[in-house]
């Protein structure tokens, strides 16, 4: 009954004043900057930073991953009643949702997300708790070639399957690898790419390439294109409710859904979009009258959303048991497990139960918050929509530039900012992923770590990689990826499964 | 001539004018050997894999490329100016007045300049972000150029 002792361990963590007020306030808060268009939750995850220092660990992460879930509950509320998504996941809800609100159905369609996000979620926490522990202990067998071919193969699939072209998934992929050398080597000490610069020694700040790469750059993007729409309908408490036909048509959507994003958000650098637009494709698919979707199909909203917090949730799997962060987002979680002295990896688990079952816990209670905060109070978030974009996003920028500045009260920190906003604004003009980027950013090190250590154990035997069984699987799906992506450039039968950013 | 420089032959360009610059300066560091690799290994390794895939991009580029999206230029430079300017501002006049510069300058992304508005955000922001980072979470940051 060790599963018992370990739960009831979660439960007491998670039920504290100060847990339960940290946890409200996440999920508050992601689902704030959810609903409005054109603010992403690292931004906001950027901005509640400085507030990590000073609460213990479990609390920090509780908070932060609060915001991250609760955005993608938020996120399909725009996307229901003007046609714009929350977060860049939610873009597949447009097309179902937007035709459902002008069919006189936006409530059904935002309750009927609000429950496919609750299922979606509630599984996967479950799946968390289930397969995470023994998964960490799997990996604590690990040695530094597995570990490189499993970095190895997040790097190809986030290449591979975020971009319609591969080769230049890779390419923004290596540009990311190329970011993680500037600082300091580690083991040999000397000084890569700073060009004399003393504050590139340390590296460059996570944070501020995140937040310039993907914060400022949806800035840019948006200023001038959201345009505050007159939203007149009344959402009344009887127009949420579902026909029995709409519940009865999203059992098995939401539940394949879940899958979909689970068995997604646990690969590295997939984020929780893919997952969604796999999800939307997959329901089309399987059903019997594929042309009601884009008029209002209920599936098409309730897949996709389940799929999302579905990934939302697995993306804590590999973060938790092998110290692997699968996005921006989960690479802050980490770093606040730094800060309070936790190092990443297979014993996180182990070491600090209390850690990883009171996040557990906190998960179930952050979705039934937020289960209580959107249904009832669905007016409120609706009427957040009227605030003026003008408004917002010098806002934005602030908190985001005021959130870098607090990690190390570094001007230069600032500057990397507007630099990386202007980078991300030439991806996108390009045509790059900034995703891959920031993956290979994170992993890039400790990758040459692991890769180094591998060789100075095999005395320069690359053979090493394909002799154990963990590590040659990991290589035999990365090369069924690329053969994969090959045959279908040639085929040119592709359907890409991301839009572009 | 036009039909060939579209969006993938300058994302190709760009990969090759990267590889070349890093691998320029990667030539200054040991490079070692697999067993015992040294700091210039994975630059050089990384620089030649990206030449490689800005070649294969490039080569391709007729036929994958799709067209360049509208960017809004205006609010590049503007908000990039801004946030400069606030870094520039933050340590020497604080935060009151750095938080003026970045709103007003980022305010001028819109077509409509509206001054008043912008004074009245500028402000407001200040208050607020003086209350949650200052008062509450202590952070030592300077507020007016005068203060501590």
């Amino acid at each position: 009954m060790e599963i018992l002792d370990n739960l009831a361990l979660g439960v007491s963590v998670a039920f504290t004043i100060e847990n339960l007020m940290y946890c409200a306030l996440g999920v508050t808060i992601g689902m704030l900057i959810g609903v409005i268009p054109g603010v992403g939750h690292l931004a906001a995850i950027s901005m509640l930073l400085p507030l990590t220092y000073y609460v213990p660990a479990t609390t920090a992460l509780v908070m932060l991953a609060g915001i991250y879930y609760g955005a993608q509950y938020g996120g399909s509320t725009a996307a229901i009643l003007l046609n714009l998504p929350g977060t860049p996941s939610s873009s597949v809800v447009c097309l179902d949702g937007y035709p459902m609100t002008k069919q006189g159905r936006a409530g059904v369609a935002l309750f009927m997300t609000t429950i496919a996000s609750f299922v979606g979620s509630f599984i996967t926490v479950i799946v968390l708790a289930a397969f995470a522990p023994p998964l960490a202990d799997f990996a604590i067998a690990f040695n530094s070639a597995d570990y490189f071919s499993m970095m190895l193969l997040g790097l190809v699939a986030a290449a591979i399957l975020v971009q319609g072209n591969p080769a230049k998934g890779l390419a923004a992929v290596v540009f990311g690898l190329l970011l993680g050398i500037v600082g300091t080597d580690v083991s040999t000490g000397i000084q890569r790419y700073t060009f004399g610069l003393t504050f590139l020694y340390d590296g460059l700040n996570i944070v501020a390439i995140a937040m310039g790469i993907f914060g400022v750059t949806e800035v840019v993007a948006n200023v001038g294109k959201v345009v505050q729409v007159k939203n007149d309908q009344k959402i009344t408490f009887r127009s949420l409710l579902p026909t029995r036909r709409d519940l009865k048509e999203s059992i098995f959507p939401m539940l394949r859904g879940t899958g979909i994003g689970t068995g997604i958000g646990v690969l590295p650098g997939t984020g929780t979009s893919i997952g969604s637009f796999i999800a939307y494709a997959v329901e089309k698919k399987v059903s019997k009258n594929p042309e009601k979707f884009g008029k209002g199909a209920i599936e098409g909203i309730t897949a996709p959303e389940s799929a999302n917090n579905a990934a939302a949730q697995s993306a804590f799997i590999p973060t938790l048991t092998l110290g692997i962060p699968g996005d921006a987002v989960m690479a802050l979680m980490l770093g606040a497990l730094l800060i309070h002295g936790i190092t990443p990896g297979p014993n996180v688990i182990s070491d600090n139960p209390d850690l990883f079952w009171g996040l557990v816990i906190s998960f179930l209670i952050g979705n039934v918050m937020l289960l209580i905060l959107n249904i009832p109070m669905v007016g409120l978030w609706v009427r957040l929509l009227k605030i003026p974009y003008p408004i917002l996003y010098p806002s934005i920028i602030l908190f985001i530039v005021i959130g870098v500045y607090s990690i190390n009260y570094s001007d230069m920190d600032i500057m990397l900012v507007a630099l990386f906003g202007a980078i991300g604004c030439l991806f996108l003009l390009l045509g790059f992923e900034p995703a891959p980027l920031l993956l290979g950013f994170i992993l890039g090190p400790m990758m040459e770590e692991n890769f180094r250590r591998a060789m100075l154990l095999s005395r320069g035997d690359l053979m090493v990689f394909l002799e154990r069984p963990v590590s040659a699987t990991f290589f035999a799906m990365i090369a069924a990826l690329v053969v994969w992506s090959i045959y279908s450039a040639i085929r040119k039968k592709r359907v890409a499964v991301a839009k572009e950013f | 001539m036009h039909r060939i420089i579209n969006r993938d032959f300058l994302a190709g360009l760009l990969c090759l004018v990267i590889a070349a610059l890093v691998l320029l300066q990667a030539y200054a560091y040991d490079m070692g050997t697999l067993r015992n690799m040294g700091p210039g290994y994975l630059p050089r390794f990384l620089g030649i894999s990206l030449a490689g895939l800005g070649a294969i991009t490039m080569v391709f580029s007729a036929k994958t490329a799709t067209a360049f999206p509208v960017l809004n230029y205006r609010a590049l430079v503007c908000i990039t100016v801004g946030i400069i300017a606030f870094a520039l501002l933050m340590r020497p006049a604080g935060l009151f007045l750095a938080t003026i510069a970045l709103v007003y300058i980022c305010g001028l992304s819109e077509r409509r300049f509206r001054p008043v508005k912008l004074g009245a955000l500028a402000l407001a922001l200040c208050v607020m972000s003086y209350l949650i980072f200052i008062l509450g979470l202590n952070m030592p940051i300077r507020l007016f150029p005068w203060s501590f």
